[in-house]
């Protein structure tokens, strides 16, 4: 049930949401120019670093929180039937979110918080940024706190009924999302927030890092549900099928919830602060979450093959050519997985212990992290977008062939850049750097991958151009088409599921044990090895 | 047609666990070729 107030909320939070988006590819490709030391003019550590930070907060915690607000917003209404839950409450999360993001988006631009979107200290920024941060997780909470209460609404309304899925999906975000927050949210409160402020002089960087380690895997699972939404919920339907179960999707939900959580040291691999076992225990927690990511490729690939063979496709595999791919949400959603599976096994390398010391600190990480963000991630939420916005609007998509366009160069365009960035970090480059242009033989070999990598920028800065360019027109244009209608998303779900895959309580039960086993010691151990400081926090 | 159709529920998805398998098969492949013929041969981080 979307009113006129809610389709605005909506809008306000996607167009911000895109905004950051265009204006972070800008970033980007100054980014692989300054890098690739080929034009002199540009070179400049200090705005590489600031543009760095900008485009990483933009991308990773700006387009991401306001696109899964809005967009949670839209999908509990539509998929509920019901109407929003304090609309008031929501206006005031989206103002302390956008408050916070202009409070970080000061320092940012001003070099004074160029610290990289992951903050790790001892790199300082500038107080103003970290409460900007702190305001946008707090102005989240308010949202997910805003759907648990429509989704404990609606099933005291539909006693022993099935949540739709996509609300299950959505509420499996907000309660993952509370959980992630966690980590961060204590670094910045009592460690970094102090430290920024001047009230201790120095922190314990092994747990800060240990903290934001908490956070950083399972917000990749933040970003992506939205992404998984689309791909369990508006494909099938667009590919002219159904979903194939809605019971294993469920099941995949609540399994990136479970596993997702406690496994953030693969990113501490190469950090003395703690020990192998504890490795190696988040190892094994990160291998598991090839089980629902693989039960996703199932699901969603089987719905199509069913969509496919329903389509006339013969044959083994003749039914991907039968498929729409003319249609926005099936193309993306082909590339989409494509971009997983090449990006899937970049993590899979980065996720074995003792191969990631080869590519840790090189440019394969960010090679990776791009493929997946870029790939997987956001080219569904283009998709979400052109299926919203006609019906936020009230307006048909101002160009289905433009779409198909934007769509191909955005997939063309990662292709083009994260390929010779992953080759560069087999070849040695490290990333983390402003410039690479050291004029030794060994790092001239580079400047070949480094054009091709800002050939790969231009492409996707002009498909990012175009992405807004086609929103606006929709949105814009004078004539108004005849209401699309609330999008239920998917067919008749089913009459009943066990109460397992219908909530969460218990749910949170398990997730604390195991986010005691998996961080209670090694965090403990700040607190409890003596150490010449006078807290552990620092001093 | 109804959103439990039978005929539909029964359909196996033969392609898509050929898929998958080649999917898997091929991803072990590059994760043995990077692990053996990259990575081993660089030898110990000195």
């Amino acid at each position: 049930m979307i009113d006129a107030n809610l389709k605005k909320l909506c809008l306000y939070h996607l167009w911000l949401a895109f905004g950051a988006f265009a204006l972070a590819c800008v970033f980007g490709e100054f980014q692989v120019l300054e890098r690739s030391g080929l034009l002199s003019i540009i070179q400049s550590p200090a705005v590489y670093f600031a543009s760095v930070s900008t485009h990483g907060v933009l991308m990773g915690f700006v387009l991401t929180t306001f696109f899964i607000m809005g967009f949670g917003y839209y999908t509990a209404a539509s998929s509920l039937n019901m109407p929003l839950w304090n609309p008031t409450l929501a206006w005031t999360s989206f103002g302390v979110c956008t408050a916070g993001t202009v409070m970080a988006a000061i320092p940012l631009l001003l070099g004074k918080a160029s610290v990289l979107y992951t903050f790790y200290p001892p790199v300082q920024a500038n107080a103003f940024f970290y409460i900007g941060a702190t305001l946008l997780v707090v102005g989240s909470w308010i949202w997910a706190a805003i759907m648990l209460v429509m989704l404990v609404q609606w099933k005291k309304a539909h006693p022993g009924q099935s949540v739709p899925l996509p609300m299950f999906a959505n509420a499996t975000n907000c309660v993952l999302w509370l959980w992630t927050s966690v980590g961060v949210a204590l670094e910045a409160v009592f460690q970094l927030l102090p430290w920024a402020l001047g009230i201790v002089d120095t922190i314990d960087v092994g747990l800060a890092r240990t903290l934001f380690a908490w956070t950083l895997h399972p917000i990749v699972y933040f970003w992506l549900i939205p992404a998984y939404i689309a791909l369990y919920c508006y494909v099938p339907i667009a590919a002219g099928g159904k979903l194939f179960s809605d019971e294993l999707a469920r099941l995949a939900f609540l399994l990136i919830l479970l596993f997702g959580l406690p496994i953030g040291f693969h990113h501490l691999y190469m950090d003395p602060e703690q020990g192998h076992e504890w490795k190696l225990l988040h190892m094994v927690g990160t291998f598991a979450v090839a089980i629902p990511t693989l039960l996703t490729g199932f699901t969603v690939v089987a719905s199509l093959e069913m969509a496919g063979r329903k389509s006339g496709g013969k044959g083994l595999f003749g039914w991907i050519g039968a498929l729409p791919w003319r249609n926005p949400t099936v193309l993306a959603a082909l590339l989409s997985l494509l971009m997983l599976l090449l990006g899937g096994f970049g993590g899979i390398v980065n996720a074995s212990y003792a191969m990631n010391a080869m590519v840790h600190n090189t440019a394969w990480v960010p090679g990776h992290f791009h493929l997946i963000f870029g790939g997987t991630v956001v080219i569904l939420y283009l998709a979400i977008g052109y299926r919203v916005w006609p019906r936020l609007c009230g307006k048909a998509l101002y160009s289905t062939d433009l779409a198909l366009v934007q769509l191909w160069t955005w997939f063309i365009g990662l292709g083009v850049m994260t390929t010779p960035w992953h080759v560069l970090g087999l070849l040695g480059q490290p990333r983390r750097i402003s410039s690479v242009n050291y004029n030794s033989v060994l790092t001239l070999a580079w400047d070949p991958y480094e054009l091709v990598m800002i050939a790969g920028g231009l492409i996707l800065l002009a498909s990012a151009a175009l992405y807004v360019y086609i929103l606006f027109r929709t949105q814009t244009a004078s004539s108004a088409q005849a209401d699309a209608g609330d999008d239920a998303m998917t067919m008749a779900p089913p009459a009943a599921v066990p109460g397992w895959l219908n909530g969460f309580l218990g749910w949170n039960l398990v997730i604390l044990a195991l986010m005691a086993v998996s961080y209670g010691y090694p965090i403990a151990q700040f607190f409890l090895i003596k150490t010449f400081d006078p807290t552990a926090w620092g001093y | 047609m109804s959103a439990h159709d039978p005929s539909e529920n029964e359909q196996v998805p033969v392609g898509t666990w050929v898929l998958l398998c080649l999917v898997a098969l091929g991803m072990s492949l590059a994760w043995l070729f990077l692990y053996f013929g990259v990575f081993l041969p660089r030898g110990a981080v000195t």
